[in-house]
C-alpha cells in the first residue's frame, strides 16, 4: 500500500481517531444533525490529505451540503481546484449499477486517490432515498461493502434516518456495519454489535 | 440499486451446507410438510441420500407432498437414496428410561448414514428427523435437549446437514424461558415462521405500537447489542431476544399484539 498512518482523524468530537477500513453507520433525525455530523467529517478528511466523496440525499442534497461546508470556513474553490472533494446527489451516482460495480467503483477511487498523492479514501452516504422494496439487496449491498473495505485505505459513513426506519431496519443496518457512531450528548462514541446473527433482511 | 433475491427458508433448506443444523418451528401442517419435502427434493436433485425419521401420519403429509413434486419415492426407496425410518419405533431403541443413551443412539445413528451413503455411491447424505420434536411435546424437553445436542455431534462428526422440525409457538412467551435458548444453542439456523417479510411487518409493527419509537437510549441499547445466541435467524426474531432481553416489561405485551397483528392479516388475507 504506502506508508502512511493507519489511522485517521474522524473529525467528531469525542472520536478523534479511527482506523482505515472502518464502514460505519449513524442514525439522524433532523438535517441540522446530519450538517453537524457530515461536515466535521469532511473538513477533518480534507485537513488530513484524503479525497473526499459526499453521496447526498434529501434532506441535505448536493447544492446545501456546499453550501454547509463553505458556511462552516471550507475555501470551496481551493478544494474545487484541488478536485479534493466531491459531492454527488444519490440518483447521479449510484444509478442502476448493482452492488458489485459499485463497489468496484469504489475501489477505484481510491485507487485514484492514493495514485494522485492523497492518503486515503474518505465516503458518506445518505440513505434516505431507499424505499422498502430496496431494503434488502441495500443491506447486502451494506455487507459486501463491510468487507470489502476492511483492509483498504478507505473510511466511510453511511446516514440513516430514524424516522424513517423500524426497529428490524435499525438491527440489520447496524450488524452490516463495522460500528455505529452515536451523540448521546455533545460528545460521539463508537457503539459496536457485529455478530453476524441476522439472516437476512 | 437493483433489489437482490431476499434470503428465505428455501434457500436455506435447499443447500444447509456441510454440519448445517437448521430447526423449523411450525404450527401449521402446510408450512411443516413443505419445508420437509423442499430440504428432500432439493437434497434428491442433488444426488444426495436422504434419511427422514417421521412418525407414521406426518410420512403422509410429507410423501403426498414429494410424490406431489414428481418424485417416485418407492424407486428412491429400492435405489437406497431415500431411507425412512418410524420415529415412534425408532425411539425406544435408544432412550434410557427419559434420557437418551449417546452410547447407543450415536452408533446407531452412524451405520443409518454409512448405510445411506450405500457404499459411496452417495456421498453426500441429509437428514430429517422429528424424535427430538415427540419427545418435546411429549413433555420431555430435557431428552430431547440431550437428544438434540447427540444429533449435533453426530452432524459434525459425519458431516452431514440436520434439519429438524418443532411444533412450537412462536409468540408463546413461556418457550422463551428455556426451549428457545436450547433449541438456538443446538442449531446453527433457526427457521421460525413461513413468511420472513410478514413476520417483520408484524414485529415492527407490535415493536413501535408496544415500545414506541426506537430512537435515544433504546437505539444506543439496540445497535450495541449483541446476542447470547449463537444462532442465525431472521432479523424479525432476532429483535424479539433484544426485546426480552432489554426490555423484559414490554416482552409479553409485543409477542401478544404480534400475535394479534398475525391473525388479523391472516383473517384479512382468507377474506
Amino acid at each position: 500500500m504506502n506508508g502512511h498512518a493507519h489511522i485517521t482523524d474522524c473529525g467528531l468530537t469525542g472520536i478523534k481517531a479511527i482506523p482505515y477500513g472502518l464502514h460505519m453507520c449513524h442514525f439522524y433525525e433532523r438535517r441540522q444533525d446530519l450538517s453537524e455530523t457530515l461536515v466535521p467529517y469532511f473538513v477533518a478528511g480534507l485537513q488530513k490529505n484524503e479525497r473526499c466523496i459526499w453521496i447526498t440525499a434529501e434532506p441535505l442534497d448536493a447544492r446545501a451540503a456546499e453550501a454547509e461546508l463553505a458556511g462552516a470556513g471550507l475555501n470551496m474553490a481551493a478544494v474545487d481546484r484541488k478536485g479534493s472533494l466531491l459531492i454527488r446527489d444519490h440518483s447521479d451516482w449510484y444509478g442502476k449499477h448493482d452492488a458489485g460495480k459499485i463497489i468496484e467503483r469504489w475501489l477505484e477511487e481510491e485507487r485514484r486517490a492514493l495514485d494522485e498523492g492523497y492518503i486515503g479514501l474518505r465516503i458518506a452516504g445518505n440513505t434516505s432515498f431507499l424505499t422498502p422494496a430496496d431494503w434488502s439487496a441495500y443491506m447486502d449491498y451494506e455487507q459486501r461493502v463491510t468487507e470489502a473495505f476492511a483492509s483498504r485505505r478507505i473510511v466511510t459513513l453511511c446516514s440513516y434516518r430514524v424516522d424513517r426506519h423500524a426497529a428490524a431496519d435499525v438491527l440489520d443496518a447496524a450488524h452490516r456495519h463495522s460500528c455505529t457512531l452515536e451523540r448521546p450528548d455533545e460528545g460521539w462514541q463508537i457503539l459496536t454489535a457485529r455478530q453476524d446473527l441476522m439472516l437476512s433482511a | 440499486m437493483q433489489p437482490g433475491p431476499a434470503t428465505s427458508w428455501r434457500k436455506l433448506l435447499a443447500d444447509p451446507g456441510e454440519n448445517g443444523h437448521i430447526v423449523q418451528l411450525y404450527q401449521d401442517d402446510d408450512f411443516y410438510g413443505e419445508a420437509i419435502s423442499h430440504f428432500t427434493a432439493e437434497g434428491l436433485v442433488r444426488g444426495e441420500s436422504i434419511i427422514l425419521v417421521a412418525t407414521a401420519p406426518h410420512w403422509k403429509n410429507i410423501a403426498g407432498r414429494l410424490h406431489g413434486k414428481g418424485f417416485d419415492t418407492a424407486a428412491l426407496f429400492r435405489q437406497g437414496q431415500l431411507t425412512l425410518l418410524d420415529a415412534d419405533a425408532t425411539l425406544p431403541k435408544f432412550m434410557a428410561g427419559n434420557t437418551p443413551d449417546g452410547a447407543i443412539f450415536k452408533p446407531l445413528a452412524k451405520q443409518t448414514i454409512e448405510r445411506a451413503r450405500a457404499g459411496g455411491k452417495y456421498p453426500r447424505v441429509r437428514w430429517w428427523g422429528e424424535m427430538v420434536n415427540v419427545l418435546y411435546v411429549d413433555g420431555n424437553p430435557r431428552g430431547s435437549t440431550r437428544l438434540e445436542e447427540f444429533f449435533d455431534e453426530v452432524a459434525h462428526e459425519e458431516n452431514i446437514a440436520i434439519f429438524c422440525s418443532f411444533l412450537m409457538d412462536k409468540f408463546d412467551p413461556k418457550i422463551y424461558d428455556e426451549a428457545f435458548g436450547n433449541v438456538c444453542r443446538t442449531h446453527s439456523h433457526v427457521i421460525p415462521v413461513d413468511d420472513y417479510a410478514r413476520h417483520r411487518v408484524t414485529v415492527n409493527r407490535a415493536v413501535a405500537e408496544v415500545i414506541g419509537e426506537i430512537k435515544g437510549p433504546l437505539l444506543q441499547s439496540l445497535v450495541s447489542w449483541r446476542s447470547a445466541a449463537p444462532t442465525l435467524m431472521p432479523t424479525s426474531q432476532a429483535l424479539l431476544l433484544w426485546v426480552k432481553e432489554h426490555l423484559p416489561q414490554s416482552f409479553e405485551p409485543v409477542l401478544a399484539r404480534a400475535r394479534e397483528l398475525e391473525h388479523g392479516s391472516h383473517v384479512h388475507r382468507r377474506s
